[in-house]
This record gives structure tokens, sequence and C-alpha cells, in this order.
């Protein structure tokens, strides 16, 4: 059932990583239509030895990892709409207060030393940190395994750390997913305020881009 | 008792059978097991004798209305779970009897060493049963998938769903219709029930046997097909630790797609005023899928 010719696409639907959805181009479905077929992540399970002769392991945790993000991102998107629609909050705003540096940290800490085994924090840490290009790219399998397969924070962090190990740098740089990134620094170098309905209290901020 | 290896007429000499010939009579009693099971499973409205599965999705909160102000996220009754039970595949047998021994010399017969002799009824087990109870449940003889239609080699036990994932239609609700209905739900998958049709598979010898003047004769494929199905039949249904059973979850082959529960995995407070006067709050389903529990339909020999 699960062959080359077949084969669309997979990824874990479970935290435990037992299951995998494999979604299927079969004959007798309509072309369009792809039929999903859920098996075991079991290594005696015929479905799963044939599902690893056309992708890996590995590969299967990225897929798994792009699938989870794109529905995130979905609902972080319905979130906001629904907010905006309600006017309950401006986000540009609070993300800005949020990303002044004495505001972050004390977040930040709060943020790893509580609630360590936390599922959902830990698939939000782990989501962020293979936001990270050095880390998605990695060639060091094992410790983007060991990564993803971290039981708490510490332990994630720790072999997140392993993959990017320390930077010396003589400049500040901006975090790849801060609000200061991207298209939030002008060619001059100067930082573009966003667009916000509220007066903000941030001060404005003078930065450089990572060269 | 022993396994056996039966006599063939190989040309004009008789010879012990060979593995693959082996293997073709357990290939072959497979394929007459599968177009005829003695244990099959079936599609039922209700009350099926398998483990029932349980689907899960969240619904709205209860609606809250108050004449001056809109009641917090804390006093508007959060979502809760609607819970459907699925309990829709049985198991039956057919009440075989165990194939007759006519004369004691209605079985292949095999050479001891120095004679010829008959197998007996245990001995055919002791041959056959094992092997052709694990290359029947390899070749699984029922398959869960998501269409109705049936995998090639497949039938359809039913075109009626055995499994039905719902979640809640998020969608469906918005804060212009508080009061909604609190449930909305959306079918995401169901599950279907298919038996297979077994692959013909020809012997490549057929076994000798006794006949009544105490002679060697080469049974025909027709006269094998009898006794092995006889056997297998009996063998599936009846004979322990060679038994074929099925059951939701547990130990076992998995047979086809697994049947995944999934819920949203949060909610959302919402507002509306209407007419000066009427302040509505509720909550939504909302989220992302989460997977709540996978169900495997599976075949085991005990």
């Amino acid at each position: 059932m699960i062959t080359k010719k077949t084969y669309v696409t997979a990824a874990f639907i479970d935290a435990d990583r037992k299951n995998i959805e494999v979604l299927l181009n079969m004959d007798h479905t309509d072309a369009k239509t792809l039929t999903p077929h859920v098996i075991e992540a079991d290594p005696d399970s015929k479905d799963y030895q044939d599902l690893l002769k056309i992708v890996s392991e590995d590969n299967l945790h990225e897929q798994t990892w792009n699938a989870r993000k794109q529905e995130s991102d979905a609902m972080i998107a319905m979130a906001k709409e629904l907010a905006k629609g309600a006017g309950i909050v401006d986000e540009e705003v609070q993300v800005q207060e949020l990303v002044t540096t004495t505001k972050l940290y004390p977040t930040l800490v709060d943020a790893i030393f509580s609630n360590m085994e936390n599922e959902d924090h830990l698939f939000a840490l782990k989501l962020a940190l293979f936001g990270i290009q050095e880390i998605k790219e990695s060639t060091n399998v094992a410790e983007k395994t060991a990564l993803r397969k971290g039981k708490n924070k510490i332990e994630v962090l720790q072999h997140a750390f392993n993959i990017t190990g320390v930077r010396s740098l003589n400049e500040d740089t901006i975090a790849p997913t801060s609000v200061l990134s991207e298209d939030r620094i002008t060619e001059d170098g100067d930082y573009k305020k966003p667009v916000v309905k509220k007066k903000t209290t941030t001060k404005k901020t003078t930065t450089k881009k990572k060269t | 008792m022993a396994a056996k290896t039966p006599l063939k007429l190989d040309g004009t000499n008789v010879r012990e059978m060979a593995s693959g010939d082996y293997d073709k009579v357990i290939e072959r009693m497979t394929y007459l097991y599968l177009s005829d099971p003695s244990v099959t499973l079936s599609q039922v409205g209700s009350s099926g004798t398998l483990d029932a599965m349980t689907d899960t999705r969240t619904q709205a909160g209860a609606a809250t209305t108050h004449a001056s102000s809109f009641r917090s996220a804390g006093d508007t009754p959060d979502v809760s779970t609607v819970t459907v039970s699925y309990d829709k595949i049985s198991l039956a047998t057919a009440s075989t009897s165990a194939p007759a021994d006519t004369n004691n010399i209605r079985f292949p017969a095999y050479i001891t060493g120095t004679d010829i002799k008959a197998m007996s009824l245990q001995e055919m087990y002791d041959t056959y049963a094992s092997d052709a109870i694990d290359a029947i449940i390899a070749a699984l003889p029922y398959q869960i998938s998501t269409s109705t239609s049936p995998p090639s080699g497949y039938t359809n036990v039913s075109t009626t769903a055995v499994f039905t994932d719902t979640r809640a239609n998020a969608g469906a609700y918005t804060a212009g219709g508080i009061t909604e209905t609190q449930d909305q739900p959306t079918t995401i998958t169901n599950y279907y029930l298919h038996r297979s049709n077994g692959t013909d598979v020809a012997y490549t010898a057929t076994p000798m046997t006794i006949n009544g003047d105490g002679n060697l004769e080469e049974l025909t494929s027709a006269e094998f097909d009898v006794i092995a199905k006889e056997m297998i039949r009996y063998t599936a249904e009846n004979l322990a630790s060679n038994k074929v059973r099925y059951y939701i979850d547990g130990s076992g082959t998995a047979l086809g797609s697994g049947m995944v529960n999934t819920k949203l995995d949060g909610s959302t407070y919402q507002q509306r005023e209407v007419g000066g006067d009427d302040y509505r709050t509720q909550e939504f389903p909302a989220g992302s899928a989460a997977t709540i529990s996978t169900y495997y339909l599976r075949a085991r020999k005990e």
C-alpha cells in the first residue's frame, strides 16, 4: 500500500510519536483525493518498514514540525482575526512592549523555569528552536533527534546549545523571530515602528542589521 | 506428534514434498480460508462484540446574558466534551467441525523411514495449522480504510462507517450568532471495514494418500482443497493456540489504517451586545486538532 507511487507525505499525529498519518494517492480514489492511512511507528510493522524505504525517520520528524507549525500559524492567524474583529487587543503594541529588554528577560526566565515538562510549552519551545535556521539546517542528526525528544525545557535547550555552540560576536544581533528583524529595519538601519492603533510607550530603538 | 513431510508423485517416482511445495500449500490454504472464512467481522448498528471506540469533540459552553454588562470569561461556562461511542464491529464464528479422518487414511501419506503411513488429524494440524494461520493473519483478512472504495483485492463489508472522527466546526461559531447552538460538529474522517478476497494460488504438487486398496494415489487439487479448507476453517475457529481472533487494540497485527479520534484543543471567549440591554457571552471551541486516541483493528492467533 505504501509505495513510492502512492506516497505523498507523512507526519506523526501524536505527542508520543507512536502513530503516523501517511497521505497516499491511491488508484481506487479520485486523483485529487488523498487517502489518509494511519500506521504505528513500530519497527515490526510492515507499513512502517515500507514507509522508511521512502522517507527517513529524521525527515518524518521534520515534516511533523512543518505540519504542526502550519497548524499553529493558522490558529494564531485565526485568533488574531477574532481579536481584531472584537476590538479586544492591539497585538503589535503588546509584542513591542514584550521585547523591551527589561521586560523580556523576567518573562523569558519565568517561561523556562516554570512548567518545565508541560507538553504545550515544550512544543512551543521546540517549534521556536527549529525556527532558527542553524538548528533547522544542522546536519547533527543525533542532537536534533535528542532535541525533538527532549522531555523538559532544560534538556531541550541543552541540545539546542550543543547544535549552535556559543557565538562570539562584537555587536548585537537581532533574533530571527524578533519584531526588530527583516522589514522592521529601514535601509538606513533605523527601526521602523509598526502601524499601531494605540500610542505606545516604547522608545524608538536604533539598531543595525546583522551583516 | 510432529510435523510430517507428505509424499508427492514426481513423474513416476514417489518423493517427499519439497519446501517450495509446502509453501504453496500454505499459500493455497490462505486463499481457501480468505475466500470462505470461518471467523468473520461485520458492521452492525450498535452493540458490536468488539470493544467500542470513542469519538470526542468539544462543544460551546452555554451562553450567558445580562442586562447591563458582559459576564467575564471566568463567569462564562467553559466549552465541554461531547462523547460518542462507536460499537459497530461484531465477530462471528461459523460453527465448523473438525475434518473427518475417514478410515484413518483420508489425509496425506508420509514415510517414517521404513513405512508409509497416513497422517492423523493431529499430524495434519502439526504440519500445517500454525504456518497457515500465520500466513492468513499476515495477509490481512480485513482492513480499515478511509474510503468506501475498497483497496485492491478487498470487498466492502459495509459502506457504513465503523468509526467516525468528528470535531467542533470552529468556523460555524460566530460572536454575532450568540446564543450559538452548543454542539456544531463536522465530520473529519469516516473509517470503513473491508474483507480480503484472497489471492488464488495453485499447488505445485498435491500430496499422495493411501486409498481403500492400500495403494498410494495422488490427490487432485480439488480433492486436497476440500481437506485443506475443512482443516483451516476449523483451525481458525476452534484449534487452541491457532484460533484467529480480532480485537480493537491490544496485541496483534494491525489491519489497515488506525482510526484517529481528534479534538480541538482550545477555546475562545466571545461577546455580543443586543439592543443595549442584552449583553451576551459564550465560549466557543477553537485551537488546533489534537490526537486524543488512535484505535487499531488487530488480528491475532490465540
